[in-house]
């Protein structure tokens, strides 16, 4: 918020600020939103009998998102890796 | 000319037919009926002698192993229809399923993944359909799950001594003279660091987040996850220890007497082993190790010897198939390992000679009377209940008729290695007995004998023999199979 006397580094304004933080907002919200689709849709019967979940839901929820979390993880790193060299977008 | 050929022919017995070139053999008739004839088939006949042979041989091939496989299906199919009722049973949101560790070790001058597939084709399945969680902790060379498993109970020891000692401390503090003592001499730094303390706390408690929306309610709640075993008193109805190969079994035992018989520290002069991965062609660095060592050794002792063991532990192979704490580091310093080629992390030589084990006490700091306490509540590792599976694997071109029958006959382990599976999940134990030290004994009879020599002359660790304290075998409880019986056979 300083402002620098000889201007170094180039200032991100407030409202560049806010855009960002929206984008990543509807980053995050996108990726819990499908998380938990894919997961219910791999995960839980159907059939609902009961209002609890069983064990084994229970744990193939946990491996599912801790999967969809690391593989989601990866896949944007290497997207970074791809878009830093410039390669992204060629076919 | 033609006179020669006739009187040549004279001897044969086909005087008197005509004179033919090649005479073919005469096809056997066949099985026909006018039925048969009116579709269009005309005879049915068997191959010849030698196709006969060839179909038979291959359909024994096949067919032994297609029954076997059917066999194998149906006989997972009980097991985990039997445990079925388990993993149906309700989970609150906030407790997390009985996690049971599983330690892998390869058998002897083969690769990881044999051990690993016998867990997945015979263990895995039940517990998956038993709704138990597990953890897979792997090696790919001899020592490693014995310095883990040694470096836990290191650890809670260590934790024990200090609440203990900090308890101490607190006692002697409230005692009058000594609250008089701080009376007197309190100074006003301390009483504003006091307040700041206090007032960060209150901060953080009543932060925006906690007062409004989904939060308001539970303001003050932690929302802590408990492991459902935290519940159970019982020590040894917590968690439980798969051990896969006779290998890791052993590497258990040895680094529960090294963990609870051993010091806490690491002794000065120890020095640790370089050992190769199995399966690989190992070189023979040994000599040159140990001695440049030495005063590495000396100024890791003095340094916490727990930092280096939790580098150790992060370095090595450490497998989470639940994915759950699927730490990217792992795979990072896996990517490390194998781009350095041979510079893996060494294994830290026994704190304890197995000779000495008569001579210390076991774990003054902990008191075996009940359950112990972990961070997690759950009962540590040597109050959890041991399975013991056997990995047999033959190596070697002679002995390829017994590996031909071990083939056809999987479905045997199935059913045995399924039904001790079952016992795991539905809690059957018994205490440890002298006899369970032999677990598992008869996979040594695969290990193959130029291994073991190798190992005897290295003085490597399965090689040893197991020497045990009695102490520690009474901590020890053993999941039993044996009350489980075949309803439906």
């Amino acid at each position: 918020m300083s402002f620098l006397g000889f201007g170094g580094a180039p200032q991100i304004s407030s409202e560049q600020k806010i855009a960002a933080a929206e984008n990543e907002l509807d980053m995050v919200t996108d990726m819990f939103n499908r998380l938990v689709d894919n997961c219910h849709q791999k995960c839980i019967n159907r059939s609902y009998s009961e209002g609890d979940i069983s064990k084994n839901e229970s744990l193939c929820i946990d491996r599912c998102v801790a999967k969809y979390f690391a593989v989601n993880v990866q896949v944007g790193e290497h997207m970074q890796k791809l878009g830093q060299n410039g390669s992204f977008g060629r076919p | 000319m033609d006179n020669a050929k006739e009187s040549a022919k004279a001897d044969s017995a086909t005087v008197g037919t005509p004179e033919v070139k090649d005479v073919k053999p005469k096809k056997p008739a066949g099985f026909s009926n006018p039925a048969l004839k009116a579709m269009g088939i005309n005879s049915i006949r068997l191959p010849s002698r030698n196709w006969m042979i060839f179909w038979c041989v291959v359909a024994t091939g096949v067919g032994g192993y297609a029954y076997d496989k059917y066999e194998q299906k149906r006989l997972r199919k009980k097991w985990m229809d039997r445990v079925a009722k388990y993993g149906a049973e309700p989970l609150s949101p906030d407790l997390t399923a009985r996690k049971v560790t599983v330690y892998v070790a390869p058998p002897p001058s083969d690769y990881l993944d044999e051990s690993l597939a016998v867990f997945r084709r015979y263990v895995k399945p039940i517990l998956n359909a038993g709704g138990v969680d597990f953890q897979i902790q792997s090696e790919n060379r001899q020592g490693v799950i014995r310095s883990t498993v040694a470096a836990e109970i290191r650890s809670l020891r260590r934790e024990v001594l200090n609440n203990t000692e900090r308890l101490e401390r607190e006692k002697e503090a409230k005692k009058w003279y000594n609250r008089l003592k701080r009376f007197l001499s309190r100074s006003k730094d301390e009483a504003v660091n006091l307040e700041a303390v206090e007032d960060k706390i209150s901060q953080d408690k009543y932060t925006l987040t906690n007062l409004l929306g989904v939060y308001y309610k539970n303001a003050l709640d932690e929302g802590k996850l408990h492991n459902e075993d935290a519940f159970v008193s019982d020590p040894t109805a917590n968690g439980g220890v798969i051990c896969i190969g006779r290998g890791a079994y052993k590497e258990y035992l040895h680094g529960l007497h090294e963990g609870l018989l051993g010091p806490l520290e690491k002794p000065i002069d120890s020095v640790d082993i370089d050992v190769p991965v199995e399966g690989t062609k190992d070189k023979d660095s040994t000599p040159e190790s140990e001695s440049s060592d030495t005063l590495e050794g000396a100024e890791v002792a003095v340094v916490a010897g727990e930092q280096l063991q939790s580098e150790d532990i992060d370095q090595k192979e450490h497998k989470d198939a639940n994915g759950e704490t699927n730490d990217k580091t792992n795979d990072e310093s896996n990517d490390e390992n194998s781009e350095e080629g041979e510079k893996l992390a060494k294994v830290p030589r026994p704190f304890i000679d197995p000779l000495e084990y008569s001579k210390t006490a076991l774990a003054p700091e902990l008191s075996f009377e009940g359950k112990i306490q972990t961070d997690s509540k759950v009962s540590p590792v040597f109050q959890q209940p041991i399975a013991v599976i056997p990995v047999y694997h033959l190596i070697g071109f002679l002995q390829t008729p017994v590996r031909i029958w071990r083939f056809y006959h999987k479905r045997e382990l199935t059913d045995e290695y399924g039904r001790l599976t079952c016992a795991v999940v539905e809690n059957l134990r018994r205490k440890f007995t002298p006899e369970d030290v032999d677990w598992a004994k008869d996979e040594e009879k695969d290990w193959p004998s130029k291994w073991v020599q190798k190992g005897i002359d290295k003085g490597s660790e399965w090689i040893q023999d197991t020497v045990v304290d009695d102490r520690v075998l009474n901590i020890l409880s053993v999941y039993d199979a044996s009350s489980i019986k075949d309803e439906k056979e």
